[in-house]
């Protein structure tokens, strides 16, 4: 399963869109709270691998951004491949090295993209 | 709406960088008077002393007027560049009021003590107590008291020129630390302005840039068949806007100290290989001959940032393609062995050439060649100051030799570490 933790909603289509000619059906979270009580329920299935935005929207005033999100699911779902996707380049170099896959954002080459996550999820 | 906040806030920090430097100088200009009026006072309070044997005497009072009128200057200066409002200190006001009016109604301010013109000395002393807000530097000066109460026994005792001596003794460490503390609280508030301007620039406008360049991304490969020239022109244009905004977060980045360098050992030839896998297409695109050449002795394996030297030979070898319509565009690498050990990559092109009156000014963000580049070129003349900061991170030089007609060429000189 793919999850895609993003709070821009043309992204979240274009990344549905994108998956759909690799046949890939991701699952989304458009806030940052929603992707915490996702991780922390016991019962959910972990992903195979996640996209994460890290600039996400809170809900309520509960702000919860997208580091915070990757420390919980390195613990929790140890086994899942992280796709950390931003548009700030410090934030992607702080986690070269760190995530399976950083992507700066636009991503120009989609092709090559949807090349990769699909390995990543076989 | 965000955009033009953006533009506003990276005018401003610019400004305010700018202003910040100017005050901190004219603050150590005011400290650096200070000490010179307090020489003065040890001088006038040693009567006979080692200072009064020298020929200082003759021009005492034009160093101490002088010192005055900068200090003067220097404060108004200052206060009116860092808006620094004049705090309610009555007592304060009152000295620098009263004494700046002995100094313009006497006729010889030398005869209101005891023939000498510690008043005159007095002035800049007062005038800089105006500026002072550091309650740190207050208890520090005040325990400056404490040696002169215990030689003197007696405060009461104290003459003028004791006072005098403790007041701008005072003065001057108040006035150096109230400088370190601006100059810190402005960099903090400076920082915090930088990571905002960032933060809105990286989210607000490239968010909506990578939706649109995925959905033609995605547009392009659902109708690769067909050659769709809109699409096309639509990416062309939507590229360039995301250059702007990369050039521009690049710019505020490195202005931001936020740059770090990464060393590590890098292939040169596989570096260079890498660069010009980027330039080719740009020059075949205008028919232009690109061609690179490393010199044997270049060591293959060297410890720099892969990243940011990449990023210095692509904007300079973009700048060389997109400023030559015919001929061509070389990069040579070559490296000073020896004790500063160096490596040098050099652009060479047969391009418009840059005008002998921009030289120096080439090199300044959103500066280019000509006032037209802009409209005939594109771009908005960062380029070329990114690899000025890059190469200054480095540690490194630049070297422009350029003529116009004939071509331009960049000379970059990094060294490596021993």
């Amino acid at each position: 399963m793919l999850l895609i933790i993003e709070d821009n909603l043309d992204l979240v289509n274009l990344y549905k869109m994108a998956f759909s000619l690799i046949k890939i059906i991701p699952e989304t979270e458009v806030t940052g709270p929603a992707a915490l009580r996702r991780i922390e329920c016991k019962g959910s299935l972990p992903p195979k691998v996640v996209i994460l935005d890290l600039h996400l929207r809170g809900e309520n005033g509960i702000e919860v951004n997208g580091n915070e999100l990757f420390e919980k699911m390195r613990k929790v779902w140890p086994q899942t491949k992280i796709i950390v996707a931003s548009a700030d380049i410090t934030s992607c170099q702080k986690f070269g090295g760190v995530a399976d896959m950083v992507i700066e954002k636009p991503i120009v080459n989609m092709g090559s993209f949807l090349d990769r996550v699909q390995a990543m999820m076989t | 709406m965000k955009n033009i906040d953006l533009l506003n806030i990276v005018i401003q920090s610019h400004d305010d960088l700018r202003k910040r430097r100017i005050a901190i100088i004219l603050a150590w200009g005011i400290f650096g008077l200070g000490i010179l009026s307090l020489l003065s006072l040890f001088y006038y309070s040693d009567p006979g002393g080692l200072l009064q044997e020298s020929n200082l005497a003759d021009h005492d009072f034009v160093i101490t007027f002088w010192a005055t009128i900068l200090t003067l200057i220097f404060s108004v200066v200052f206060l009116l560049l860092t808006k620094t409002k004049l705090p309610s200190n009555i007592l304060g006001s009152i000295l620098v009021i009263g004494t700046s009016l002995i100094l313009f109604i006497s006729d010889s301010p030398r005869e209101l003590v005891g023939g000498r013109s510690t008043t005159l000395l007095l002035f800049p002393v007062f005038m800089g107590a105006v500026l002072i807000h550091s309650s740190a530097a207050l208890i520090i000066s005040l325990l400056l008291f404490i040696p002169f109460i215990l030689i003197s026994g007696n405060i009461m005792e104290m003459n003028i020129y004791a006072w005098s001596s403790v007041l701008g003794l005072a003065l001057v460490i108040w006035v150096a630390c109230y400088i370190m503390e601006k100059a810190i609280r402005e960099a903090r508030e400076e920082t915090y302005r930088s990571n905002a301007m960032l933060g809105i620039a990286s989210h607000e406008l490239r968010t909506p840039l990578g939706v649109i360049l995925g959905y033609l991304a995605m547009m392009k490969l659902q109708y690769s068949s067909e050659v769709n020239p809109l699409l096309e022109l639509i990416e062309k244009s939507a590229c360039s806007l995301n250059e702007i905004v990369s050039r521009l977060l690049d710019q505020a980045h490195i202005q931001s100290g936020k740059v770090e360098l990464r060393t590590c050992e890098v292939n040169i030839p596989e570096l260079v290989q890498k660069v010009s896998d980027q330039i080719l297409p740009l020059a075949h695109k205008k028919s232009l001959n690109f061609s690179v050449s490393i010199k044997d002795h270049v060591p293959e394996n060297v410890a720099i940032d892969p990243l940011r030297v990449g990023q210095i030979l692509v904007n300079l070898l973009e700048n060389a393609v997109k400023y030559t319509d015919t001929g061509s565009i070389l990069l040579a690498v070559d490296f000073h062995a020896g004790k500063g050990r160096k490596l040098i990559f050099t652009v060479r092109d047969t391009g418009v050439g840059i005008p002998k009156n921009k030289l120096h000014s080439i090199f300044k963000p959103f500066v280019q060649g000509q006032s037209y580049d802009t409209r005939n070129y594109g771009g908005v003349g960062l380029g070329l100051s990114i690899v000025q900061e890059l190469v200054d991170l480095m540690k490194g030089k630049i070297v422009l030799n350029s003529t116009v007609g004939v071509g331009s060429t960049f000379a970059v000189t990094i060294p490596l570490e021993e």
